[in-house]
């Protein structure tokens, strides 16, 4: 039985209609037609799936979109201001911070909760919060490498 | 993976090696469970509930008395059985064999069990399903023990309720079960 | 995989998620607070309940305060809550740094305190404070409410004191003393793993020797709990190598580990020895 919510999708509305069971991550991508975001793992473990709601990182295949009706969701498509691109995506182009570039829409959007709440955050902190998520490309560095960059750039202009 | 229990059953070893292999009676104690048909005298089918957490499982199969060495109080047992909605399965050999202790029997269990699919990731590796195993067999004891007490008065042993949420029943929770026959079943 | 379908409750009220898990919970009705742990397994299908009553809307259930001498945590207060020290004292602290191990920042935003204990994985950091602080849990019902103290709470793994109608409302930890001395540690083999063990400790000190001594440990056993052993070793004697020694020679004796192919339970037993020990010189540090 489906129940009707609206989503509140990187400032736009989106409602939809869906059984309770869909999670948050599939009807991003089925329902609003956002699929920037990826379902790796589907049991919350690799973090592909990361958005951010009310600022804060999530793993979206955790939760149903029924629990997600007034909640401000950001996506990796919610990043870029218009053609001007987010310091974290720059960073990553820059330091090769991506391959296949599965896992990276969830890495963005988790650095992207990170660092706006304190661009200052120390490396070690940087690290623990880093290691949430998984990627089978790149061996970590370059995308360690870029969130530093980005913080770094993040925290002069703020 | 393989592990050890005992179990103190209060009846002199002659009589806890019948009630042992009293299959039907011993089904009656095994929390969940239900047995659904006699193959034979040494083969039954049936089915086990058993949960975990937030998992609860049903496991249907089959046990079979495979040596039954009555001189020296010794049985093996082999089951099979496998999650309907194809979640895993298990093989399991159980050897036991009586002791005298006292008044009463120690029953000395060695148990082989061997989990595929699902099921046997759930429990991050053997370590925490071995844990469950012992709970079961000792809830197992618990109930067996308090039938017997039963049986003692002169009540006749009723079906098991099929039991969510493995905790060892002390004599007093199995015997509020025991006298309040309207409660519901709780879901397996 | 995707979960098995369900019928979604979402009540508004504590006495409304109490009806509605009074209905349901017969018919194999969860509650759902965090999901960190219940949805993933019902991602994998592992578990199937019929109905999930959702209580991240109950307002009341978010909170966390102190009164009568302990620290109240509600329902819905998140692992997140406690990453600043939520009361002054040492509680606090120790409940920031216990918070830092547990899984992942993304996960501490939804996952609970009391969601943890009600899940009871022999592997949770929650539960090892529970236990070792001698905390008491409040589990609500249709049919009122009762306290269970942690010790009677935690039955084995994943299994508690809680019928499956109540809720667990409430956790409740007695503030401990002002200068009480406390230290964590947590082995995993990678950030974010279940931890293979742990250890916390407390004590005071009085007249140069350790008082009130309390060392949990969590993640060797099916539950975790104090060891008295362990303790006995501390009591009256100066905070130092010596009796730290003899506490975690105690704790490797007392345990009996879980054992798994991964982790076999003679390792497990010296990562517990090894995690008493660093729990207690933390304390002292």
């Amino acid at each position: 039985m489906k129940i009707g919510v609206t989503l509140n999708v990187n400032g736009r509305d989106c409602p939809v209609k869906v059984e309770p069971r869909k999670t948050l991550a599939d009807t991003i991508r089925e329902e609003c037609g956002q699929t920037g975001t990826h379902t790796g793992c589907e049991h919350g473990v690799c973090g592909a799936c990361t958005v951010l709601l009310d600022g804060e990182p999530v793993r979206s295949c955790l939760l149903f979109a029924v629990q997600a009706a007034g909640r401000r969701i950001r996506t990796v498509e919610g990043l870029a201001d218009g053609d001007k691109l987010h310091p974290l995506q720059r960073a990553f182009i820059e330091h090769h911070g991506l391959q296949c570039g599965f896992c990276t829409p969830g890495f963005l959007m988790l650095a992207a909760g990170m660092l706006e709440r304190d661009p200052g955050i120390g490396d070690e902190a940087l690290l623990d919060a880093l290691s949430s998520n998984l990627c089978r490309c790149t061996g970590y560095q370059n995308i360690v490498k870029a969130v530093r960059a980005a913080a770094d750039e993040m925290r002069v202009s703020k | 993976m393989e592990f050890d229990n005992t179990l103190e059953v209060p009846l002199p070893p002659a009589e806890a090696w019948r009630v042992l292999l009293d299959i039907r009676r011993i089904a009656t104690c095994i929390p969940g469970a239900e047995l659904t048909e006699v193959v034979d005298e040494r083969t039954y089918k049936g089915k086990v509930a058993v949960r975990i957490g937030p998992v609860a499982l049903s496991l249907v199969g089959q046990a079979r008395l495979e040596e039954v060495d009555a001189a020296n109080q010794r049985a093996r047992v082999t089951a099979q059985g496998s999650d309907p909605k194809g979640r895993g399965s298990t093989d399991a050999v159980i050897e036991f064999r009586l002791e005298p202790a006292g008044a009463g029997t120690r029953v000395l269990i060695h148990s082989d069990v061997k989990l595929a699919g699902a099921i046997a990731q759930y429990g991050r590796g053997t370590g925490m399903i071995r844990s469950v195993a012992s709970q079961l067999i000792g809830q197992f004891g618990e109930a067996l023990k308090a039938q017997i007490a039963q049986a003692g008065a002169g009540r006749e042993p009723g079906p098991a309720r099929p039991i969510s949420g493995i905790t060892v029943l002390g004599k007093a929770a199995w015997d509020s079960i025991a006298r309040s026959p309207e409660k519901p079943p709780s879901k397996p | 995989m995707k979960p098995a379908p369900f019928e979604y409750h979402a009540p508004r009220t504590v006495r409304e998620a109490l009806d509605v898990l009074a209905e349901v919970a017969p018919r194999d009705g969860r509650v759902l607070a965090g999901g960190q742990s219940l949805v993933p397994a019902m991602a994998l299908r592992l578990a199937r309940p019929a109905h999930l009553v959702d209580i991240n809307g109950v307002k009341d259930l978010e909170r966390l305060a102190v009164a009568a001498g302990a620290l109240e945590i509600g329902a819905c207060a998140r692992h997140a809550a406690f990453h600043r020290p939520v009361v002054d004292g040492p509680l606090g602290l120790l409940l920031s740094e216990v918070a830092r191990h547990i899984a992942h920042y993304p996960i501490r935003i939804r996952g609970t305190f009391c969601g943890s204990l009600a899940h009871a994985d022999p592997a949770s950091e929650w539960c090892l404070v529970a236990a070792t602080l001698d905390s008491r849990v409040v589990a609500r019902s249709v049919r009122g409410a009762r306290t269970i103290a942690a010790a009677d709470f935690f039955r084995g793994a994943m299994t508690t004191a809680l019928e499956a109608d109540e809720l667990l409302a409430e956790t409740r930890i007695p503030l401990p003393a002002p200068d009480t001395r406390f230290g964590f540690s947590e082995f995993s083999r990678r950030a974010g793993d279940f931890g293979i063990a742990m250890a916390l400790a407390t004590y005071r000190v009085h007249g140069g020797v350790m008082t009130e001594p309390r060392i949990g440990i969590g993640g060797v056993e099916n539950a975790p709990r104090r060891i008295a052993q362990a303790e006995a070793a501390l009591e009256g004697k100066r905070p130092g190598k010596e009796a730290f020694l003899a506490a975690a020679d105690a704790v490797a004796r007392a345990v009996a580990p879980l054992d798994d192919a991964r982790c076999p339970a003679p390792y497990r037993r010296e990562v517990a020895r090894a995690m008493a020990r660093r729990a207690l010189e933390r304390a002292a540090a």
